[in-house]
């Protein structure tokens, strides 16, 4: 199977600033404006990139099974949140923010912890990571018992980047296109449902 | 609080319209690389904003939390997907 290495510099500099920040003698205030500007150019430049593609994939051909596949993500991932929930006696709305982040954690990750405080902000973080991790090991051994499209729903928003090199690795183009289809359409619903939940 | 997510907001739709109308004649150069390079920058940003003091609470509850978290939204996500292929394909 081939793993992406990405995910762990993704890691390792997140790891890099908070060992780095008792050093760096910036005011809390300072830094989270220096993150507010990163994320802001982040999210420009990934929504941009994501509606040139979303014209170039043949996204008609595939509207029905997407659509099954992104409803299945964002009620599965509702669900989770709500179970979450009751079961650890978190805040409702937090627990569906992070659900609802759908794998997307460079965005929940910095989203939660700005509105709801640092402990929030990494289950977050961490959460949305473990499920892009999860799905880049899970994807191929559920995928031989549940056939090669249902398993997409797993990935959420990262079935159009990180996931994706799994995904394509092993299956047929239609599978590959759907997953992008997903992942892009999740990518454009995660600030939309994130922010809806917080408010 | 409420202006920066309503702001990040605005931003992705803006991004994304544009996108939308513009991006195939007008790509980003190399957006790929930039949004890897910005996701590096932003993850920096983010571990300094939110310290370190994560760590000491990481194996106090958020770590096995993230961990519950991710593997009920992936089961709960595959299971719907599982019906609703079953009654809609």
């Amino acid at each position: 199977m081939k793993l992406s290495i990405f995910p762990l510099i993704l890691l390792s500099s997140f790891l890099a600033g908070s060992l780095l920040s008792p050093l760096s003698g910036l005011r809390s205030n300072s830094s989270s404006t220096i993150q507010l500007i990163a994320l802001s150019v982040f999210i420009f430049v990934v929504s941009y990139d994501v509606g040139s593609k979303m014209r170039e994939s043949s996204i008609k051909s595939i509207m029905k099974q997407t659509f099954i596949l992104v409803v299945s993500c964002i009620a599965g991932s509702a669900a989770a949140g709500l179970l979450f929930a009751f079961a650890v006696n978190y805040g409702l709305k937090v627990s569906l923010a992070i659900a609802l982040g759908m794998g997307w954690y460079t965005f929940d990750g910095p989203a939660l912890t700005s509105y709801a405080g640092v402990s929030y902000g990494a289950v977050a973080f961490f959460s949305n990571f473990f499920r892009e991790l999860l799905t880049l090991l899970l994807y191929m051994p559920v995928s031989a018992l549940t056939g090669r499209i249902k398993p997409i729903a797993m990935g959420g928003a990262t079935t159009m980047d990180t996931t994706l090199t799994v995904i394509r690795s092993s299956n047929e183009p239609i599978v590959t296109s759907l997953a992008f289809a997903h992942g892009a359409l999740i990518s454009f619903f995660v600030p939309l449902l994130v922010t809806l939940a917080l408010i | 609080m409420m202006i920066a997510d309503y702001f990040i907001l605005v931003v992705f739709v803006v991004g994304f319209i544009l996108g939308l109308r513009n991006g195939k004649r007008l790509k980003l150069p190399h957006a790929e690389k930039l949004g890897s390079v910005l996701a590096i920058v932003l993850l920096f940003a983010t571990g300094l904003s939110l310290g370190s003091s994560w760590l000491t609470e990481a194996f106090t509850g958020v770590l096995p939390l993230s961990l519950l978290m991710a593997f009920l939204a992936i089961a709960l996500s595959l299971l719907m997907a599982e019906l609703l292929w079953r009654n809609f394909s």
